[in-house]
């Protein structure tokens, strides 16, 4: 017996390793090009995108759209670009893992004339159950997860939809001679995009992204008394991001002229500019405990904390984030049918506390607050099998949202005499304040296949269009009680 | 351990054979009639019964619950057995409901708290009516009614 066991435990933990190794070859964040992933978007936009330098003695046009290049962090385009990436990297960062509530249960059996474990329910999948595992019990598994994203706030994420404007950088103002090389124009700012004229002009950047993530969370529980479990979920995680920036220059102010062209001397408008990365590592180690207050007919009451630690690498949306989340666990029900429900407060550290007014921190995100819950059924199908229904809800106080608006950009036409000032309208993100508020439904089904051993496959889906949106995400675990 | 049955068969052999001839050709009796067993004697027996029985169960020992219940499917009980971390059993309410010397039918309230290995302690109380036989001086478990 004992020795059955010491031979599951090894296998299994073998199988743990195996996923560990294959999942995060190396478990060492590492980049495939020179940006961090938290600053990949950032960078590609406020700062890649460059005009041409100029051969010959005069101006040169080349930082004129790159915020980060000239340290013109007041640029309006850092503070759209930043807060698009921050909400991006706050819910890839903080993704939840998938829950280990595995369990059997047992019920009366008149022909034993004592108890059997019957396999009803076997549990949640992303919320908890009253449930704990017993005094000095064992349970351990993997949850292997995938999830691709292809919305952002309602708009797609991979077609161009979403577009940034970058603003001219004010850089000069006139009153030189009007000759060559110069024609009249200095280096001086002068409070104004109208003068000299091609202050004026914008580029609009249209952004293509694929961003994935792949997770395999280890497990495992032990039951400290009948009632108190105590638990741990390592996480190792790779994220993929794929982007691609479609930049237009709208010539509002130099209609007409190659004063900005992405090819000198050449009416080149438009040109591609693109950034990878991938990164790999252990995230954000999770603590976890719960204890059994009261019981219920099929379930109970019970109190239970989670503690995130920031082990993951912030810097490439491993994780990054210290936070305490506390909640309560109720479910109830029949031998073939339970309901679980999870209510809980999440109490967040700041990420790093930096300011993001600088371009190097203008991709870490201060990770907020959440109000979390999650209700859901589980129905057994057959004693072998349960099918289960979640719904989980995040809600990321003070988070802030991003809503489209339709922005008015002056500009000075060219002519002599000046035309009057002109002006034009383009949608862009604008950051609102407020709650953020996620809602993933997951559906999925557990199987006991033999003994102890329970293999879990379900999908997560989002409800709501706020933030990142994912595609489907599927999960696959495996569990088992020692 | 040698069976019983084979211990009977030596001791026949064992005996002299003129005691051999009287014990199988015992003389004619008038056979008496079966007197019911006295009620308070069926109600200790059955109570000592029900007594190793729960003991039994406690025991997490399938083949001593099957002494007192030798037709219960040993090795599921086995299977639930090795679930189990403890199983304390009280049965009380006993009513003798009806008997005929070697048959009853006895009512009784069967509490049991489980603490299972996986998972947590669960307690069911549940009224059963059996039927106990008895087997020369011993009353057996022989089902349950509900």
């Amino acid at each position: 017996m004992v020795d059955r066991r010491i031979r599951t435990m090894r296998t299994a933990g073998a199988l743990a390793v195996g996923i560990l190794l294959a999942t995060a070859s190396g478990a060492v964040a590492q980049t495939e090009s020179s940006p961090t992933l938290s600053a990949l978007l950032p960078e590609l936009i406020l700062r890649e995108i460059k005009l041409p330098t100029p051969t010959t003695t005069g101006l040169s046009h080349s930082a004129h759209f790159s915020p980060f290049t000239v340290a013109e962090l007041a640029n309006p385009a850092v503070e759209v670009v930043s807060g698009f990436n921050k909400l991006m990297v706050l819910q890839l960062s903080t993704f939840p893992i998938g829950s280990s509530s595995g369990g059997f249960s047992y019920a009366f059996d008149p022909t034993l004339g004592t108890f059997r474990r019957s396999s009803t329910s076997f549990g949640p999948l992303f919320a908890e159950r009253a449930a704990t595992i017993g005094r000095g019990r064992v349970s351990a598994g993997f949850n292997y997860q995938h999830s691709s994203y292809d919305r952002f706030e309602g708009s797609n994420l991979d077609d161009g939809s979403i577009k940034f404007y970058l603003r001219h950088q004010e850089c000069c103002t006139t009153g030189g001679a009007p000759v060559p090389p110069f024609f009249g124009v200095v280096e001086q700012p002068d409070g104004t995009l109208l003068n000299p004229f091609f202050e004026g002009d914008v580029i609009e950047a249209a952004l293509s992204l694929d961003v994935s993530t792949d997770m395999v969370a280890v497990f495992g529980n032990y039951g400290l008394t009948d009632r108190w479990d105590v638990g741990l979920a390592v996480p190792i995680v790779r994220v993929e991001m794929n982007a691609t920036v479609l930049a237009t220059i709208r010539r509002l102010a130099t209609a007409g002229t190659l004063i900005h062209t992405f090819q000198a001397g050449a009416d080149v408008p438009t040109q591609s500019f693109a950034s990878s990365g991938s990164a790999s590592g252990i995230g954000d180690i999770e603590l976890r405990t719960k204890y059994r207050l009261a019981d219920f007919p099929a379930g109970g009451l019970a109190a239970a904390v989670d503690v995130r630690l920031p082990t993951g690498d912030e810097q490439n949306l491993l994780g990054g984030s210290t936070q305490v989340k506390i909640f309560v666990v109720e479910s109830s029900g029949t031998d073939r049918l339970t309901q679980h429900l999870n209510i809980g407060y999440t109490i967040s550290s700041n990420s790093s506390g930096q300011s993001a007014s600088s371009s190097s921190n203008a991709g870490l995100a201060d990770f907020p607050d959440e109000l979390n819950y999650a209700a859901g059924l589980e129905f057994v199908l057959e004693p072998r099998i349960t099918v289960i229904g979640d719904i989980v809800g995040r809600n990321l106080r003070g988070a802030g949202r991003l809503g489209l608006a339709s922005k008015t950009f002056q500009f000075q036409p060219p002519g002599t005499p000046a035309p009057p000032i002109a002006s034009t309208q383009f949608e862009e993100f604008q950051s609102e304040a407020g709650n953020l508020n996620l809602l993933y439904g997951t559906v999925g089904v557990k199987v006991n296949p033999k003994g102890n051993l329970l293999l879990s496959a379900s999908v997560l889906f989002p409800l709501t269009d706020s933030g990142l949106k994912s595609r489907l995400t599927t999960i696959v675990g495996m569990d088992y009680a020692f | 351990m040698v069976p019983l049955p084979a211990i009977c068969l030596w001791l026949c052999l064992q005996l002299p054979s003129g005691l051999l001839a009287v014990q199988a050709t015992p003389p004619p009796l008038q056979r008496p009639a079966v007197p019911a067993a006295p009620a308070a004697p069926l109600d200790t027996a059955v109570r000592e019964t029900l007594q190793q029985y729960s003991a039994a169960l406690e025991s997490l020992d399938a083949d001593q619950v099957k002494k007192i219940y030798p037709s219960i499917d040993s090795e599921k009980l086995k299977s639930a057995f090795r679930e189990m971390r403890e199983l304390k059993v009280a049965i009380d309410a006993i009513k003798v409901l009806s008997a005929d010397g070697s048959t009853a039918r006895v009512s009784c309230r069967v509490t049991q708290t489980l603490t299972p290995r996986a998972g947590t302690k669960q307690n069911n109380t549940v009224t059963r009516v059996m039927r106990l036989r008895r087997q020369e001086a011993a009353w057996l478990i022989d089902g349950f009614e509900r």
